[in-house]
């Protein structure tokens, strides 16, 4: 990836909390970072972790009961967040658009597929009428849809889950936004359709130089098209790293774990630890949110807190331990 | 799908039928028969005879209802006792004048159960939703004749915009019918418009809080037309649905609301021919309401059908 | 009792509380109302409220508030009778079909289907002219109407209950229907039946009145809502007290049925699969 590329979304300082019965509580803190025209960053957690938080928040969209208390989400030097509705309509889907998890939900089950395509032509005046339908029915061909056509005219039930993602896909792209934000796009979908989506997907992204923020808890997904990946943890990012830097050499033991737990041919099965227990949001230390479950935690690390710190080119951490930990890891493991 | 509808308007029809015969059989149980209500008390028992043998009323029941039930579906209702003229002819002009109340009901029923749907459900949590709330309730609980007669006092008695009764004829200007016809018409609404609402709400929230609702916002498109192509579409066959067993229940509603406004329709023609015993009458008359009732029943559930794609093209 | 009272919203809690003062009335009436219901020229016709007529007079100059609290005593208890033998016939008819299953609750069903298909209020109407107002009829017809409307409901509760485990089990034990239906089915649709009941209520008491105020109802001199109400519709003009009393009466306790239906319902919900 060019280094010098501009940055297509930049975010700084994100913080987004939920109403709870004890006040706001943060989802999402202090994330920082960007993605740079044509490269595909992966936000990679376990659920729960506010990662389709950060997700939607890339488009101004809160979710219910959800409040920004601070940072900025910038789109080509505008901040997202501060944007008023009326603006923040002529951005979605022109030059920012979505990806949701599940298509079964995010298709308008009354309405034909090429027409919800043709929506987001007409109302981003792209294009009108017959050329808006001419436009459409591209669109259905560029994703893969073998009868574009056909496709065009069907219901979203008449379809299957992989066909109802290339659509969700071809609305996504209508507008040739600079930034897809795809949240857990294959999840769902059988092992087969999640490879053409991924496949789909990357072709997409060398043609049109599109940056892609691609949110999943699938590191073996991420693997397959991300550039770089930044992985979450209880709200906060805790490693940010190019693809290959991070499967190679992880730094946070949180990212050596998730990739412990990632099944793999050719890698033997690891000594290290698994990752134990699960993310308790209730229960979470002052300090590093990871140390209850961090296998290499010190008495110290629930009291002081982390910040991504610059350990490599592009690769950051938010662990004071990982230069002991990167060499005498396992050695430290085994004398527990 | 197409089979779907066409087994169920089947066995609407099969139970029309037997409803009928259960109407017939209820009505033969009127003290009396017509042969000494026409004749009076004085009649000797020949003429009493000779008139039973005139009207069939000699012949078993079952012969009776056949015969009856042939003369119905050709149109023929037989002659009224009371009015002693054509049973269609005397029902249709009540019948005229219901329908103008209907349609008087759904002109105000429409706008105002989709507009306060609509508002309830975007609003919902706000201080309207939770006065509409309490509306609704007032609305679907109370009975039409409490309701009609609190009208009455608020705006015959105590404001005088509108006329207490509603004893319309031919002879009226349309403004004054429409004066006339219109707290009657309020009566039937409420109670109507609070149903509706309800339904409307509950099936528009959960739409708009679908996954589909979210991404056509998120595709840039404006709010109403996210309201009107992508929520208001899914909540149409539940409405429809919702209407549909309104009008059923109007059956029932005009009955109570005609009397309440002295008003001459369908359902104080029933009341009074049940009074006077005028079995050709009452029998046209409750076969009428039926056949609306059960095609409206009908209606809803084919509402639901027809509007869910995903039923549609199943079967 | 207490628990559950305090498992309702605080809407549907007063709402029990007006049911339980509409009972008590009911009950303990007589002992308190100032007149007879059907004592004549208490006082002149029409008066106004005053310390001796705390809600006027009629024009028979009767005391408004002895009718209307006397009137509390056939509202109750038709409307509770009529439901209470609806939900029973119903419920008797839906569970023993849904296990028979095939072709009995195929039949049993469209017949259910078609007695519903009927226009309520116009069937009610010409059962009544025909076999007589006595309150026993009405009751019995409004049980007739009802009857087939809760079966529907209580059968499909009862499909969903039926496929479970300790139903196939006990049929495999070879027991019997009824025993089955009653040990095994009864408890698990109780709270849908409980709610249908309170549902029901409601509707009686509007039913209820409704064919009072239409003249199908009690007869005159009869303490009765609908009949008082359309009574005092004639005289209108002169006092109003005659007919928004009873309607205020049977208004407040249609909408504390509803309210504590909601509740009640919201009440089972939460918590399924225990019989209250």
């Amino acid at each position: 990836m060019n280094a010098a590329a501009r940055e297509a979304l930049t975010v700084s300082g994100l913080t987004v909390a939920y109403r709870s019965d004890a006040g706001w509580l943060p989802v999402v803190e202090e994330a920082s970072f960007t993605v740079r025209e044509g490269e595909v960053l992966g936000l990679a957690g376990e659920s729960g972790c506010g990662k389709t938080t950060v997700a939607y928040a890339m488009l101004g969209e809160r979710r219910p009961g959800s409040r920004v208390m601070a940072g900025t989400v910038l789109l080509e030097s505008q901040d997202v967040l501060a944007m008023p509705e009326r603006d923040l309509q002529l951005l979605r889907g022109a030059r920012i658009s979505m990806v949701p998890q599940n298509p079964a939900t995010s298709l308008t089950p009354t309405m034909i597929c090429g027409r919800q395509v043709m929506e987001v032509l007409e109302y981003h005046r792209i294009a009108a009428g017959t050329a808006a339908r001419r436009r459409a029915l591209e669109l259905l061909e560029e994703v893969g849809l073998r009868d574009a056509p056909g496709a065009f005219a069907r219901y979203p039930h008449q379809m299957s889950g992989g066909q109802q993602q290339r659509v969700v896909i071809a609305m996504a792209l209508a507008a040739r936004p600079r930034v897809v934000v795809l949240d857990e796009p294959t999840t769902g979908l059988d092992v087969t359709t999640q490879w053409r989506i991924l496949r789909l997907l990357r072709q997409l992204r060398d043609r049109f130089g599109t940056a892609m923020l691609y949110v999943s808890h699938d590191l073996a997904a991420l693997a397959q098209i991300c550039d770089r990946i930044a992985v979450m943890y209880a709200g906060r990012i805790v490693e940010v790293a190019a693809t290959r830097v991070l499967f190679a050499a992880p730094r946070h033991p949180y990212t050596r774990a998730l990739l412990a737990a990632v099944p793999s041919l050719d890698r033997p099965p690891e000594a290290e630890p698994a990752l134990k227990g699960s993310l308790r949001r209730d229960e979470l230390p002052p300090g590093c949110p990871f140390a209850p479950r961090c296998a290499f935690a010190l008495p110290a690390c629930a009291v002081t807190p982390q910040a991504l710190v610059a350990i490599g080119v592009g690769h950051e951490a938010a662990c004071w331990r990982w230069r002991e930990l990167d060499g005498g890891l396992r050695a430290l493991a085994h004398a527990d | 799908m197409l089979r779907l509808v066409v087994t169920r308007t089947a066995f609407a029809l099969v139970s029309l039928v037997i409803v009928s015969a259960l109407i017939f059989w209820c009505v033969e149980w009127l003290p009396g028969d017509a042969a000494s209500r026409i004749l009076g008390r004085d009649a000797t028992p020949e003429v009493l005879a000779l008139l039973r043998h005139k009207l069939h009323l000699d012949l078993p029941g079952p012969v009776r209802y056949l015969q009856w039930l042939g003369g119905a579906v050709r149109g023929d209702f037989g002659t009224s006792l009371a009015a002693n003229q054509p049973v269609l002819d005397y029902v249709w002009s009540r019948a005229a004048n219901t329908t103008e109340l209907a349609g008087f009901v759904l002109l105000l029923y429409t706008p105002l159960s989709i507009g306060l749907g609509i508002w309830t459900a975007v609003s919902r949590g706000r201080a309207v939703d939770h006065v509409a709330s309490i509306l609704v309730i007032l609305g679907m609980c109370v009975p039409e004749f409490v309701v009609g007669i609190v009208l009455i006092v608020i705006f015959a008695m105590t404001l005088h915009w509108f006329p207490p009764l509603a004893l319309i004829d031919r002879a009226h200007s349309i403004g004054s019918v429409l004066s006339m016809l219109f707290l009657p018409a309020m009566t039937l609404t409420i109670a109507m418009t609070a149903y509706a609402v309800r339904m409307m709400r509950e099936n528009l929230i959960e739409v708009l809080d679908s996954g589909y609702v979210q991404m056509a916002r998120l595709k840039g498109l404006p709010r109403w037309r996210v309201l009107v192509r992508h929520a208001l579409h899914s909540a149409l066959g539940p409405a429809l649905n919702v209407t549909a067993l309104n009008i059923a229940w109007l059956m029932g509603g005009i009955i109570v609301v005609e009397t309440v406004f002295s008003f001459p329709g369908l359902g104080r023609l029933l009341i009074d021919a049940i009074d006077l015993k005028d079995v050709p009458v009452v029998l046209a008359v409750s076969l009428l309401l039926t056949v609306v009732y059960i095609f409206c029943n009908l209606l809803a559930d084919i509402a639901v059908l027809l509007l869910n794609p995903k039923l549609r093209h199943a079967g | 009792m207490l628990g559950f009272f305090m498992k309702l919203s605080p809407a549907a809690r007063i709402a029990a509380v007006i049911l339980l003062v509409y009972v008590a009335v009911a009950l303990s009436g007589p002992l308190w109302a100032p007149y007879s219901f059907n004592a004549v020229l208490t006082g002149g016709p029409f008066e106004p409220p005053s310390t001796a007529h705390l809600l006027g007079t009629d024009n028979l100059g009767r005391d408004v508030l002895s009718r209307v609290v006397y009137g509390s005593r056939p509202v109750l208890a038709m409307a509770l009778s009529a439901t209470g033998l609806a939900t029973l016939v119903g419920a008797a008819l839906a569970l023993p079909l849904v296990l028979q299953g095939g072709l009995a609750d195929e039949i049993g069903m469209r017949i259910l289907e078609i007695l519903a298909s009927v226009p309520p209020l116009v069937l009610a109407l010409l059962l009544i002219s025909g076999l007589g107002n006595g309150n026993i009829l009405i009751v019995l017809a409004v049980a007739f109407l009802f009857a087939p409307r809760i079966a529907r409901v209580v059968r499909a509760a009862a499909m969903a209950v039926v496929v479970e485990d300790y139903v196939t089990a006990a049929l495999t034990r070879g027991e019997a229907m009824w025993s089955i239906a009653v040990r095994e089915m009864l408890p698990n649709v109780a709270g849908t039946i409980l709610v249908e009941f309170a549902i029901r209520c409601g509707f009686a008491v509007v039913f209820i009145g409704a064919l009072g105020f239409l003249g199908f109802g009690a007869a005159p001199p009869a303490p009765e809502w609908g009949l008082m109400i359309n009574e005092g519709r004639a005289n209108i003009n002169a006092s109003l007290w005659p007919v928004l009393a009873p309607a205020a009466a049977m208004a407040v306790l249609v909408v504390a049925i509803n309210l504590f239906t909601e509740g009640l319902a919201r009440a089972i919900g939460d918590a399924p699969g225990t019989a209250p």
